[in-house]
């Protein structure tokens, strides 16, 4: 029998042809473009608008209108320039607590799943009293020892938010370190820690990315909970603040709440979608 | 001609996958008597399954399948549409894996109690009881679940629930395939049983021309979707007319010319030693391992057989170093391997490399074939030259070179990828392969193909195999010595015709008997 293989031109292409492929389908292209706006704005909106933030328009509570397109807040301050400054304190809040929570959560899991029994029951114990941990009380406990602050609060969130991960992770490793590649690995020689992360962590990452990006949009919401609760430095602008400060005067300027709702609504649903794009680039047989 | 119960004409199947249209069954003919039992054989996609599953109206809605032809049920028209009326009422299935078609949370008496009502609202509960008699279970087994029954008992309550149905027709899809052969030889029986008492017609689908010759009466060879060749068992399998069937004839008969036993030299390359494995302990410690003794010399091929349990898939394990015994020696290259530190077992056991049952799991998906085979090259201390791979891949018969480097092994097909583990342990420079169920769920002309590669490679390179399979014929026709696991021993072990012509042990007698083979 000739074994033959479907013959696909020249195969040192075939997976840029495939990551050309993923990206240049529209949700792709829709995702990573709206992040990409995002971050622009929170870096260059702030340098355009320098000084403005707390300025005062000549009007209170003015809807949306050419003069300030977003309208103005209860002290006149200009609704979209607050944005503008907000998206730095949601996006960096956001992506820096999603990215320490998974690197956390990633090698946490991995060492619970691939560690002896003894190891496993330890670990997942201890990540179960994380998990349980009221967030306010938490948060409140570090603000009150520390004082507010943006750096605390990604940690806050960023603690609350790897067992998730390291759940996944443990469960992810569990499966695969019974793969017989896994043994194949074994079997060359190679020593238990070059097999966890040469040959079955890489595997476990695709679902942990795409948890990775939903926690992006839980600490941009996470971070929003705690400013409601002044638990945020109070001269620190973000989403959070803005829409919970815009709820009081929801009758009188329904902007004040729905532009920063719709922002963090934009943003994490970005994220999510752009989640769903990394696992599929991170998992060699998507193309199937 | 009299009207046939079931008589299919140009029946096809056609997939929709994108804007791509793949044709799954193309034109089938395909008649069953009254009572006639009728087999199909074939390979993997070639359309066996789809047909039973069309006729059944069970495809998946997914790939927007499009049937087309005739049916006719007594003579009487059947529209396509109406499939699904037919049913249950004259056709019935039972599947390969009982496991996923039972609800694991309902007690199977309950499971068979809900088909009974929908055909015979008035039958009491006792009805239960008399079909799980029927299949030789008993009455209390109603209050099991699926989890806590044996492959075999689990088999039979899908009978029961066939039965249950009261139809004319029962639909085989490789029944026994997951299962070992005593069970598979019991169950065949009592297929063969009720179809007689009750005058069902079968219509058995399977790969194996074993299975088929002993149960049916005539047979349709199927080949990419087409029936290519079709009659009564007899001629069929005695005077093929196809060259697909012929070679199928030859992959699957026993024709073992026995292997003479080599005459060693030296010493043997593999010895084990009183080894035994206890897992759990305290009352749940179960013996899976008993007192191995076992010697595997240069160029020879010596084969594990059993059946699931016996401990054979734990042996290689034991052998490999993947798990240390509690008892005895594993010694290889007069090296005792249970008794090394780790990082001089990680130097010995490199002398020695598995091939796993199923090669989709064999390889880190992460890893193209350069990747694959460049880190078993290192383990040899090779230089990972490109040269070298296409190398080992041509003695695998992985013709065509360079493009195969950078593709993945779940782009190949399952017997390319059994050949790339081949390659991979032939890279190790390996002198010991274990192979455990290497072949089981290769169609047959990839088996004989790989067989061949196997004895070629054994007779260019005097590699030794461990070989571990559950069919008895295979291990005839490939090792030169048996040794037959049960329950944690070996209970009989030597060269391998004899074993298989003058067993000994009354398990391998048994075992012996219990395998279907092609009778010519």
């Amino acid at each position: 029998m000739q074994s033959s293989i479907p013959a696909s031109g020249p195969d040192t292409r075939v997976r840029d042809r495939r990551l050309v492929r993923l990206l240049s389908s529209s949700v792709a292209i829709l995702s990573f473009g709206v992040i990409l706006v995002l971050l622009g704005c929170a870096v260059i909106g702030p340098i355009v608008y320098s000084g403005q933030e707390l300025a005062l328009t000549s009007a209170s509570l003015v809807p949306p209108s050419g003069q300030s397109w977003l309208g103005t807040d209860e002290l006149g301050r200009d609704v979209f320039v607050q944005m503008l400054f907000g998206s730095r304190t949601s996006l960096l809040v956001g992506v820096a607590a999603a990215v320490s929570a998974t690197l956390v959560g990633i090698a946490i899991g991995a060492i619970a799943g691939f560690g002896s029994n003894r190891v496993d029951t330890v670990v997942m114990r201890v990540t179960e009293i994380f998990q349980v941990m009221p967030s306010f009380v938490l948060a409140a406990v570090i603000v009150a020892l520390w004082g507010p602050g943006t750096m605390r609060i990604i940690l806050i969130i960023a603690i609350l938010s790897w067992p998730q991960t390291a759940r996944l992770m443990r469960g992810e490793v569990l499966r695969i370190k019974s793969l017989d590649y896994v043994n194949a690995a074994r079997c060359l020689g190679m020593t238990e820690t070059q097999i966890l992360w040469r040959e079955v962590v890489p595997n476990a990452l695709a679902p942990v990315l795409t948890v990775g990006t939903l926690i992006v949009g839980q600490a941009i919401l996470l971070e929003a909970g705690l400013a409601f609760f002044g638990l945020t430095s109070p001269d620190v602008a973000s989403w959070g603040k803005m829409l919970n400060s815009g709820q009081r005067f929801f009758y009188q300027g329904w902007w004040l709440s729905v532009f920063p709702g719709l922002a963090i609504f934009v943003t994490v649903l970005a994220f999510n979608l752009a989640g769903d794009k990394v696992a599929e680039i991170f998992n060699p047989r998507s193309e199937d | 001609m009299e009207t046939a119960f079931l008589d299919v004409e140009n029946l096809g199947v056609t997939y929709r996958a994108g804007d791509r249209s793949v044709v799954a069954v193309g034109g089938v003919d395909i008649r069953i008597g009254q009572g006639e039992s009728v087999g199909i054989v074939g390979e993997s996609g070639s359309g066996k399954s789809t047909f039973a599953r069309a006729i059944m109206d069970l495809l998946p809605a997914s790939a927007q399948p499009a049937i087309t032809g005739t049916i006719r049920l007594d003579g009487k028209d059947v529209k396509i549409a109406d499939l699904h009326r037919v049913r249950g009422r004259d056709f019935a299935m039972v599947f390969q894996d009982p496991l996923s078609y039972l609800d694991p949370l309902m007690r199977v008496g309950d499971q068979i109690a809900e088909v009974v009502h929908v055909h015979d609202r008035k039958a009491g509960r006792d009805r239960v009881g008399e079909l799980l008699e029927m299949v030789q279970l008993q009455r209390t087994h109603a209050r099991f679940y699926p989890h806590e029954l044996s492959g075999g008992m689990r088999q039979r309550v899908m009978i029961a629930m066939a039965l249950a149905c009261k139809a004319r027709l029962l639909i085989a899809d490789e029944p026994t395939t997951a299962l070992d052969v005593t069970t598979q030889k019991e169950i065949l029986l009592l297929i063969a049983r009720l179809r007689r008492d009750l005058g069902m017609s079968l219509l058995l689908i399977s790969h194996d021309l074993g299975v088929v010759s002993e149960m049916c009466e005539r047979v349709y060879v199927m080949l990419r979707g087409k029936v290519i060749e079709s009659g009564p068992v007899r001629d069929v399998f005695r005077t093929p007319r196809h060259d697909y069937t012929r070679a199928l004839i030859a992959a699957g008969s026993d024709q073992a010319k026995p292997l003479p036993v080599p005459v060693h030299d030296n010493g043997p390359i593999l010895t084990l030693r009183g080894v035994g494995k206890t897992f759990g302990s305290g009352a749940s410690a179960f013996r899976v391992l008993d007192g191995i003794d076992l010697d595997l010399h240069q160029g020879e091929t010596v084969a594990l057989v059993g059946e699931s349990g016996s401990g054979k898939s734990t042996l290689a394990r034991v052998i490999l170093s993947l798990i240390a015994p509690d008892q005895g020696d594993v010694t290889l290259n007069g090296q005792v391997l249970n008794k090394l530190p780790a990082a001089a077992l990680q130097k010995a056991r490199s002398a020695m490399y598995p091939v796993f049952q199923d090669s989709s799991e064999a390889f880190n998906p992460r890893r193209n074939i350069r990747g694959v085979l460049s880190q078993a090259l290192d383990v040899a201390g090779v230089p990972a030259r490109d040269a070298a791979m296409t190398a080992l891949l041509e003695q695998v018969q992985l013709r065509p070179g360079q493009p195969y480097l950078d593709r993945f092994a779940h782009e190949l097909s399952g017997g390319q990828r059994q050949r790339l583990a081949i390659a991979r342990a032939l890279a190790t420079g390996a002198e010991v392969i274990v192979a455990d169920e290497p072949l089981s769920g290769a169609d047959l002309s990839i088996r004989a193909l790989v067989v061949d590669l196997l004895r070629q490679l054994q007779a260019d390179r005097s590699l030794a195999y461990i070989f571990i399979t559950h069919d008895i014929w295979l291990a005839h026709s490939f090792a030169h010595r048996i040794a037959v696991m049960y329950k944690g021993r070996i209970v009989e072990e030597g060269p391998a015709d004899a074993i298989i012509r003058h067993p000994k042990h009354d398990y391998t007698r048994k075992l012996v008997a219990a395998a279907p083979v092609l009778k010519l």
